[in-house]
């Protein structure tokens, strides 16, 4: 058995796991069995992070230096540091809308960089 | 001098939760006072996920989350003043505001939520000793920098405090290339919620180092070195125990309180334990009219119930505003064993179902929550876990509260045979606490 602290919310269940049938106790929720059996088997996150907005001569001082993002999808956990190299490579620009896709398939995973905030020019 | 029904100060998760509670209660001439460029709060700079699955029943950032609020904002009349500093609230509800675009205002309110959230502890709230170089920055204040302003504060970092911001700084610091050396935790368990733990600290495996703390800081113009201490159950160093970590940067994540000068100057009543007005159930603190929410009242792990809290507040606000007033008769709600505060502090007689939120004062497994009446019991909820790093709360109904004789109810932990238990099975217990004194550097 393998204990481990659900992290799917921050009720945070204490999980037990089978480490051969992957059947999953402590948990108060759906996610938590999904969870537990997945982090045995093939562990994944969401990444977050901020990216450079580009900037634009009209629009003056009023334009966030960053705008944060997010991968839509947990992403397997060895891609973390390849998908913040990739983020780290992308300027934005003004109009993006929450939840537009900023990078497709990031480091070749299913998971997409998409922005969790507006960045409109006119303030 | 303005007037407006109600004057909400401060448009963070709280602030903007109160307003539009408010604003469906029929109150139509709602202002928000906001210091900052832009509503949100804190929220904005709280990239990280994790947020919402309560008031959602999704999983988003923390701009995600108050994005939602404000789209919600802006389709109503309720405006948002940002820019704007408060300066004083007085007695009867006039505020003094400051603003490039007004100048100074005053404001005479029908209503107020106080709703200004809370600031970090500093390295003078704890007292470090060492040298006074730079480097050494309040979690909070480096996480603004990096998600908002764009900078990185530094390569080689040491967290002293296991707070959650501490910890997400920890992964946000690794992800863009710093090395984390070290969490540093004061106390025998971590004051983070224990999602973080695993996925901040063991993830990226840096090392929390419990019942450690730094015990000096060197460096001349720059932070060159921390060296840490373990120490006792009365939480003083252990001489011998030093190890000395090389690094250009320390964040502080060692605590938060609600910024109350506001309240404190208006004459409203603070409770010492959570260093927040003392409130009715409603959220009405001991000024009529002047209601308060989210973490300038008690300091929340959970944004989800910020804006439960809020939208408490703003009803009740609302109900003021229209000449409501609750029955008179008070149940003081008292922290017993264990129990280091409770809110709401005191309740109204006669009110429908209330829930009472509080933090314990230890780490316990299979734990009961007691409530006496005198020395009677009423009522025992049962709880798995129950951490300081975790608000707890329960829900007593209406036939319970109608039931009572005294004119207190105690909130408790069941004590046990023997003293406390700390969780020693707690999967807590696997993070690697190194105990030997060794060079870490």
């Amino acid at each position: 058995m393998k204990e481990l602290i659900c992290i799917t919310c921050p009720k945070g269940c204490h999980l037990k796991v089978d480490e051969e049938t992957f059947a999953v106790t402590g948990n108060s929720c759906p996610r938590g069995a999904v969870y537990g059996a997945n982090e045995l088997r093939d562990p994944v996150r969401v990444v977050t992070s901020t990216v450079v907005v580009a900037p634009v001569p009209s629009a003056g001082t009023n334009l966030p230096r960053r705008l944060p993002v997010k991968t839509d999808r947990p992403i397997p956990k060895g891609k973390m540091f390849e998908v913040m190299a990739e983020i780290a490579k992308l300027r934005v620009k003004p109009p993006v809308k929450v939840g537009d896709i900023l990078i497709s398939h990031v480091a070749g995973t299913d998971g997409n960089v998409v922005a969790t905030k507006e960045l409109t020019s006119d303030k | 001098m303005t007037d407006h029904e109600l004057v909400v100060i401060g448009g963070g998760p709280a602030g903007l939760a109160a307003a539009l509670s408010a604003w469906e209660q029929g109150v139509r001439d709602i202002l928000i006072l906001e210091r900052d460029n832009q509503a949100g709060g804190i929220l904005n700079q709280c990239i990280h996920n994790g947020f919402g699955l309560h008031c959602f029943q999704e999983e988003l950032t923390g701009p995600e989350y108050a994005g939602r609020f404000i789209d919600l904002v802006k389709q109503t009349g309720i405006q948002i003043r940002t820019d704007t500093m408060v300066l004083e609230l007085s007695e009867d509800r006039v505020l003094h505001t400051l603003s490039p675009q007004y100048g100074y205002e005053s404001i005479r309110a029908g209503a107020v939520v106080l709703a200004m959230g809370c600031r970090e502890r500093t390295r003078g709230a704890i007292s470090i000793p060492g040298a006074r170089c730079s480097g050494i920055f309040t979690a909070g204040a480096a996480q603004r920098f990096l998600n908002i302003e764009g900078y990185m504060v530094g390569k080689r970092v040491v967290i002293l405090g296991s707070g959650d911001i501490g910890l997400i700084m920890a992964r946000r610091m690794t992800l863009e290339g710093a090395k984390v050396l070290a969490c540093v935790e004061l106390m025998p368990y971590s004051g983070g919620l224990a999602r973080n733990i695993v996925q901040c600290l063991n993830d990226f495996d840096i090392p929390l180092y419990l019942s450690h703390t730094v015990t000096d800081i060197r460096g001349k113009d720059r932070l060159e070195q921390v060296v840490v201490s373990q120490v006792d159950e009365k939480r003083s160093p252990i001489p011998g125990t030093e190890r000395v970590f090389d690094c250009d940067t320390l964040l502080l994540s060692v605590g938060l309180l609600p910024e109350n000068e506001l309240s404190r100057q208006a004459g409203i009543a603070i409770d010492p334990r959570t260093n927040g007005p003392v409130v009715w159930e409603n959220r009405e603190s001991s000024l009529p009219g002047v209601f308060a929410c989210g973490n300038v009242l008690h300091v929340h792990d959970l944004v989800d119930y910020v804006s439960a809290e809020s939208e408490t507040a703003g009803k009740a606000a609302a109900a003021y505003l229209r000449g409501e007033r609750p029955a008179a008769g008070e149940l003081k709600i008292v922290n017993g064993n264990e129990v280091s505060y409770t809110v709401p502090q005191h309740i109204h007689r006669g009110v429908d179902s209330v829930e009472i939120f509080f933090r314990v004062r230890n780490v316990r497994k299979d734990a009961a929550i007691r409530v006496l009446d005198g020395q009677t019991q009423i009522a025992r909820f049962r709880r798995e876990h129950l951490a300081p790093g975790e608000m707890e709360s329960i829900r007593l109904p209406k036939v319970l509260l109608d039931r009572v004789q005294g004119d207190a109810l105690t909130v408790e932990i069941e004590a046990v045979e023997g003293g406390v238990p700390r969780s020693e099975a707690s999967p807590l217990a696997d993070i690697p606490t190194p105990t030997g004194k060794g060079g870490q550097t």
